[in-house]
């Protein structure tokens, strides 16, 4: 499948501090690829090197399959964003914010603005300044200048942000009905896995700085389907012993009580192993893993929000 | 860079700030009492010593610095880039809407002062000194203008801090003063003696040295505001 965006190793240092460590991140054509992290994790920090806000020090950017430096020209008009909050003019209207950008974009629909706003259900022509409109208005305003140069990308640094669980789910139904029955490829980020895990189609985790996976939300499902919780009374014990009969899959998650993820083995024999090991088995249980806890998991730990 | 100068016109729609700069800056010139003992020529100059050579500079030091500083603290700045414009073409825009306001003002200046020494002196009295005080009040707006320059490159250093610039503004209009204790080359190299110089009836100042100072003040300035927008990280 082609790729609208691709980062080889890409770096970005402040000073000493690394706030991106060498991403790798792949998002296929007409897909939702979701940028799942926790505030600070550098989702922001990769779009903006996206969009050309803030420089790379080291590694490379290609969209639509063209480097990006050089070639800033002809990719950016084909893309609309939302980097941060939605900023716009607080002493002109809607409207009169998106004829602003209109003007500045050049070559767009007559009608674009018009229909950009009732995309987002945003009056057209209406008398509110910006200074005024609620959290959610502002961010469907920042999702109608995105739109409205009918861009082949989607650029979007969590657009969810400030709604109202109705005002989200509707922007995701309106980005899932972009992907899928116009084919635009979006990227998004958000630091809600819920809402990742819901709209995106590929999902990359990004946490301090570090990629540490990107796949498919169907192979992640697939591949976290089930772990077995395990109450023991010595937990190194337990530890040593699983690590001969499973492997590394593991992880002790309290002072008496570790996961076993993935493993073929069944719950009654993990039991035996224990039991045989001199372990005892005070509680055994085979659960469903959720995204969450796999986030946690790779994360080494800590949660998404 | 047409289309941004437009956008830029759009955003300025209901502006107070700008609003407020544009009456202060014309008021003022005719409202002020100048003493009328001296001839049409010495009372425009007394007229410019505090419009032309003070507050001027400082208002359009409020106009660079909001139109700059407001995109960064509205963060329309990045929507602006991404839309997308070229960052000079984005920096290009404010300044030139920048010059825009300050040749409108001189123009009102220039306007208010021709019907000022009408009713002054007399109509004979303006057509006299007319070519005189057209080139007096026009060079000394433009080459303010010039070596104001600096102003542009706080404005984007700064983001979205506001008095920084404005203080900056303060300080060399105050050296243009500070330029009326020096003479010849002291007061040719500075920029902002030079301003004053070049507009002193009978001023000692080396010319050529004056406005090469003024013209390389603004190169600097207006280059390095265009460096750092360039490179800046947003």
């Amino acid at each position: 499948m082609d790729l609208a965006i691709e980062t080889n190793m890409l770096s970005k240092r402040y000073g000493r501090q690394t706030a991106i460590n060498r991403a790798s991140i792949h998002v296929k054509t007409g897909r939702i690829y979701g940028l799942l992290g926790r505030n600070g994790a550098g989702k922001t920090t990769i779009m903006k090197m996206m969009l050309g806000l803030a420089s790379p020090t080291a590694g490379e950017i290609q969209m639509f399959g063209k480097k990006l430096v050089g070639n800033q020209k002809e990719i950016y008009p084909r893309i609309g964003s939302i980097v941060e909050v939605p900023g716009f003019y607080p002493n002109l209207t809607g409207t009169e914010n998106l004829k602003v950008f209109a003007k500045l974009r050049g070559m767009i629909k007559k009608d674009a603005v018009k229909e950009a706003l009732e995309k987002v259900n945003l009056p057209y022509n209406d008398k509110k300044k910006f200074a005024a409109y609620s959290l959610g208005m502002k961010q469907r305003l920042g999702i109608a200048n995105a739109i409205l140069n009918d861009p082949e990308l989607l650029i979007l640094d969590e657009p969810t942000n400030g709604l109202d669980p109705i005002g989200i789910a509707e922007v995701r139904a309106y980005l899932r009905k972009l992907s899928g029955s116009y084919g635009k490829t979006i990227l998004i980020s958000s630091h809600i896995l819920s809402e990742i895990a819901l709209m995106a189609d590929d999902v990359g985790i990004i946490h301090e700085g570090v990629l540490l996976e990107e796949s498919s939300i169907a192979e992640l499902n697939k591949r976290n389907e089930k772990y077995v919780s395990v109450e023991v009374s010595d937990v190194s014990l337990a530890a040593r012993v699983l690590e001969k009969s499973v492997g590394q899959n593991f992880e002790v998650v309290s002072e008496n009580a570790l996961r076993i993820y993935g493993s073929r083995r069944s719950v009654s024999d993990i039991n035996r192993v224990l039991v045989e090991a001199g372990v005892e088995v005070s509680e055994l249980i085979a659960h469903r893993a959720n995204l969450e806890d796999y986030f946690k998991r790779i994360t080494g730990g800590v949660g998404i929000a | 860079m047409l289309r941004a100068i437009v956008a830029e016109q759009m955003k300025l729609k209901g502006n107070r700030l700008l609003f407020l700069c544009s009456a202060i800056a014309l008021t003022l010139p005719a409202i002020l009492v100048v003493n009328v003992e001296a001839d049409a020529i010495g009372w425009v100059y007394r007229l410019q010593f505090l419009c032309q050579f003070f507050l001027y500079p400082i208002l359009s030091s409020f106009v660079i610095t909001f139109l700059i500083q407001k995109e960064y603290a509205d963060q329309t700045i990045i929507n602006s880039l991404t839309a997308p414009v070229a960052r000079m073409t984005f920096l290009g825009a404010k300044l030139a809407v920048w010059l825009i306001w300050y040749l409108l003002i001189t123009f009102g200046f220039w306007v208010i002062v021709s019907v000022r020494i009408t009713l002054v002196f007399d109509v004979e009295t303006l057509l006299e000194s007319w070519g005189t005080i057209t080139a007096m009040i026009l060079k000394t707006g433009i080459l303010y203008f010039c070596a104001m320059s600096p102003i542009a490159w706080i404005a984007v250093m700064q983001r979205k801090m506001f008095y920084l610039s404005l203080l900056a503004a303060f300080l060399m209009s105050s050296a243009g003063f500070a330029g009326l204790l020096t003479h010849g080359m002291m007061g040719s190299i500075v920029p902002w003696f030079a301003v004053m110089l070049l507009n002193m009836p009978n001023g000692d100042v080396v010319a050529s040295v004056a406005y090469a100072s003024i013209g390389t003040c603004s190169a600097v300035g207006f280059g390095l505001a265009a460096c750092s927008f360039q490179m800046q990280e947003l």
